[in-house]
């Protein structure tokens, strides 16, 4: 098919001012916020579900492959698109369809910002607890394929855990309704196959999703400690003494310096490590886990502690870790951000081992993290300038997710494998494996046209194309 | 399709080529191995993955139907097989307990008996959060395999939400694994969760990982006593909603249509038990809140139970129509949403009064579940069976929920399709198992869908 015809073709499907296929406008969809880049042949904005299943199927029948795209936040190239490929912006589809306060659940549409639905149920008590870094921008759609995480995911579980019921677009553009939404009817568990499969066995067009209650009472508690080992003696601590906080969050010395030096936060001078524990429930339980916390925090030596219950001063203890990302831009012009994952009984052991990468290569590397379920988020700090220092960072990057996966850890906690992380697969999955994953994308997308080049290693190195992560202004609140 | 199973000598002569004599039953014990009263033609107890591995080559070759088996407890769910060539026993697979107490996970074969594991997790402060029928005997790969969740999963959730990996083996014996041992991943496909619930349809689980939880300090039962089933599902939804919450709640309506020694009919009666789960700082005022709440809401008589009779009260519950005391009998799930539980079970017990079956009903007003159990032998009667469960399956599609026919008293079961609609993505059912078991030998016939 000549790409005139397609673009004609897709246009009386969207309008046609909902498609994009002049190079220059193409541009601002190369990217995501992962390192990979890519060009589509068209971009295109459908407005319901109907249309994503005629776009869906005109590029079926063409053989023309499909890229899903939410915001475009995604950190491991999930969105990016592949060779001559059809891109599908869900972005004009973000409407709450349906609250069901009673039942405590919303149906939404994928391009749904995350946290505007927690802001849109807020009056009736509810919210959605999976909370990624990104959720001021990042869709329900992309949180579906990326099965995304978030720092409150230690007690309230990640997006996996909250998803319901989905309507799908399949490949041949067929529309089908997998879940329900009670939980508990026949066969088998759809959902739970599909959530996760970034992007590569369907097209989500409707989400039904679980709402919890807020809670009555909210504690966060900030500890400040001499050394990193005291810090993650006290994760183990407060978890082994058998209570599950909500969050339990981690920055080590150089992220708390370039905290310091970008926002003046007034964390001391010698400050190995910063804790932040949140715990919530009904007032009681609060205060007693708060007071339990915070002994067990002085038990391991934290130096310091501050604790807030009230929202904006709960909001001021959380701004350093928030920003903490961001304020890296005051140490070095780019970071390589890794997201590994490890038992958290090793997190220790691999920081150390971080460290010994930090010094082997010469980078500096900071630790922003997820300590609680030991999701690691090490960001590599370099100058993409510099010649030859890109592919080392690269290498080290490797280094690191290596580490993760010699103690018994993953290659990533919630950022997805996409492209970034395809050709680590083998470190953790034999072939038999990737065949079983296989299989089950053959059940949903026989061809392999939707999504195509991500998760399985193969295909285009996943070092063409590098653009290391643009460095992100503090004030902008990037975190993760 | 498979092709036509070789005689029951050659079939033992063969499977004798790749296990030991120990990994094969005796021929005098099939019956006792018997799916829904079809014997099968061998039974292998392997002991180990390769062992395993080798039967169920021989048998995807040879298109042997194959069912898995753990303690047998829950062999009866599902739909009656066409026929059983080989049934694969777990009991003799190794049941190594790999417990990390530190990262709140634990790894465990499947041939683990559920109390075992408990046991283990017990001995270090915690527990994994389910309570699913004949936990006492029933084993991790049956549990896996059943998804029978109990009380509990109102507030811990599912199965689904606890498994972190899983390792699996194919019908051609390959093993594979998914997920791993962190408690958050999302390096690949979550394959292993096509699996929960499958009934041994698509691969036989070998092994799998969890999230565990700490054991709640506090552990404490109310019971309120109501003037009906009505009442006190209005008062669940009160406490439901309310921040000091249950972690269970659960309704019953016990002895529908029973007379008594004079031959008048007795009043059923109905229970609310609520446990409440967590702290100790906290107990108190959540169970003023929850008296409080039950009181108002008309509850005749609220107190807590002791704590004997309240642990037996919920094994009561999670046992329910299972437990083998009670005898054969029809016993029907049924679920929809939480707001439309009141008018499903209402229209359950409208339908019992009416037919005069006796019976009993547990609701589980906020996980959305209604149980029915009707003890007794007529169930045998495939009419009796029939009408029943499509009067009940007309109820939950007027509150557009499912039915489950969990149990059944054969020849009548044979006659049901024993799991009902299972909706739009029937289609992509089947294309699953098309993929994951080619030849179609894994439990055939017994899921949904004829699947």
């Amino acid at each position: 098919m000549k790409k005139k015809r397609l673009i004609e073709g897709l246009q009386r499907i969207v309008g046609k001012g909902y498609v994009i296929h002049h190079p220059d406008d193409l541009l601002a969809y190369e990217y995501d916020g992962s390192v990979d880049r890519g060009t589509a042949t068209a971009v295109v904005f459908p407005s319901s579900t109907v249309q994503v299943s005629q776009v869906v199927a005109l590029a079926h029948r063409e053989g023309i492959p499909v890229v899903p795209r939410g915001a475009g936040t995604g950190l491991s190239g999930g969105a990016i698109a592949a060779e001559g490929s059809i891109q599908i912006a869900l972005t004009r589809m973000r409407s709450i369809l349906e609250v069901d306060a009673a039942n405590r659940l919303a149906v939404v549409e994928p391009g749904l910002v995350n946290l505007d639905l927690s802001t849109s149920v807020a009056p009736q008590g509810l919210y959605y607890a999976p909370d990624p870094s990104s959720q001021g921008a990042c869709t329900i759609g992309g949180n579906v394929a990326e099965n995304s995480g978030g720092p409150h995911c230690l007690r309230y579980g990640v997006t996996t855990n909250h998803v319901l019921a989905l309507e799908v677009v399949l490949e041949d553009g067929s529309i089908v309704w997998i879940g329900d939404r009670y939980r508990g009817g026949p066969g088998y568990d759809l959902v739970g196959a599909f959530v996760g499969s970034e992007g590569m066995m369907g097209i989500v067009t409707k989400a039904v999703v679980r709402l919890l209650p807020r809670p009555e009472s909210v504690s966060t508690l900030m500890a400040v400690f001499p050394e990193m080992d005291q810090a993650s003696a006290a994760v183990s601590r407060v978890i082994g003494s058998g209570l599950l906080p909500t969050a339990m969050e981690m920055m080590d010395r150089l992220s708390i310096k370039a905290v310091e030096t970008a926002m003046g936060y007034g964390y001391p001078q010698n400050a190995g490590a910063v804790l932040l524990i949140e715990v919530d429930g009904i007032e009681e339980e609060v205060s007693e886990s708060a007071a339990s916390v915070k002994a067990l925090c002085r038990a391991e030596g934290a130096s310091e502690m501050r604790a807030a219950t009230e929202a904006s001063a709960r909001a001021r203890l959380w701004a350093g870790r928030k920003g903490a990302l961001g304020a890296l831009g005051a140490l070095a012009p780019n970071y390589y951000l890794v997201d590994g994952v490890v038992p958290r009984t090793q997190l220790l052991q691999v920081l150390r081992r971080v460290g010994e990468v930090s010094q082997g290569s010469g980078f500096p590397i900071a630790n922003v993290f997820h300590a609680g379920d030991g999701n690691l988020h090490p960001c590599i700090l370099f100058d993409e300038r510099q010649a030859g220092h890109t592919p080392r960072v690269l290498a080290a990057g490797g280094e690191i997710l290596k580490a993760c996966v010699e103690v018994g850890g993953a290659l990533t906690g919630e950022h997805g494998v996409g492209l970034e992380k395809k050709a680590y697969m083998p470190l953790l999955f034999t072939n038999a494996d990737l065949e079983a994953m296989l299989r089950l994308r053959r059940a949903f997308a026989p061809s392999g046209l939707m999504n195509p080049g991500k998760v399985f290693p193969g295909g285009p190195s996943c070092g063409e194309g590098f653009r290391p992560a643009s460095v992100v202004k503090a004030d902008q609140g990037m975190w993760v | 399709m498979r092709a036509k199973a070789t005689s029951t000598i050659a079939l033992r002569e063969r499977l004798a080529t790749l296990l030991p004599p120990e990994a094969i039953a005796p021929a005098s014990d099939m019956a006792r191995y018997a799916v829904d009263g079809v014997v099968p033609q061998a039974v292998a107890l392997p002991a180990s993955v390769e062992q395993l591995s080798a039967a169920l080559r021989l048998a995807n070759d040879q298109g042997w139907v194959v069912a898995v088996r753990g303690s047998g407890a829950l062999m009866e769910y599902g739909g009656v097989p066409k026929g059983v060539d080989l049934v694969l026993g777990l009991e003799r697979m190794a049941s190594a307990i790999d417990h990390a107490p530190g990262d709140l996970t634990v790894t465990v074969g499947a041939g683990v008996r559920l109390a075992a594991l408990q046991e283990a997790l017990g001995k270090a402060g915690q527990w994994l959060p389910v309570d699913p029928p004949l936990a006492g005997r029933q084993t991790m790969g049956g549990m896996l395999a059943t998804n029978l969740s109990g009380p509990l999963s109102l507030a811990y959730g599912g199965l689904r939400d606890m498994v972190i990996g899983m390792r699996v083996a194919g019908p051609d014996g390959v093993v594979t694994k998914s997920g791993g041992k962190v408690v958050k991943n999302v390096t690949g496909f979550d394959v292993g969760k096509a699996h929960i619930g499958a009934l041994g349809t698509l691969g036989v689980v070998l092994e799998a990982s969890f999230k565990v939880a700490p054991l709640p300090k506090k552990d404490v039962t109310l019971v309120a006593l109501f003037d009906s089933l009505a009442q006190a599902i209005k008062a669940s939804h009160e406490l439901l909603a309310h921040p000091s919450a249950p972690q269970a709640l659960e309704v019953v309506l016990m002895g529908m249509n029973r007379r008594d020694d004079e031959g008048r009919m007795r009043q059923p009666t109905c229970n609310l038990y609520a446990r409440l789960l967590g702290s100790e700082g906290a107990m108190e005022r959540r169970l003023a809140d929850c008296s409080r709440l039950l009181v108002q809401s008309r509850a005749v008589n609220v107190q807590p139970a002791g704590s004997q009779a309240a642990g037996q009260t919920w094994e009561w519950l999670a046992d329910f129509g299972w437990d083998p005391q009670a005898g054969s009998g029809l016993l029907v799930r049924l679920g929809c949403l939480p707001s439309q539980v009141g008018e499903l079970s209402q229209g359950i017990e409208e339908m019992m009064l009416r037919e005069l079956h006796q019976g009993s009903l547990v609701v589980g007003p906020g996980r959305g579940v209604a149980k029915v159990f009707m003890p007794g032998l007529k169930w045998a009667d495939a009419d009796t069976a029939g009408t029943a469960v499509e009067a009940l399956r007309g109820l939950a599609a007027g509150v557009q929920g499912y039915a489950v026919v969990e149990r059944c008293p054969l020849p009548a079961k044979a006659t049901l399709d024993v799991w009902g609609n299972p909706g739009d993505g029937l289609a992509l059912m089947r294309r699953l198992k098309e993929q994951m078991d080619p030849r179609g030998v894994l439990n055939p016939g017994r899921y949904v869908g004829g699947i």
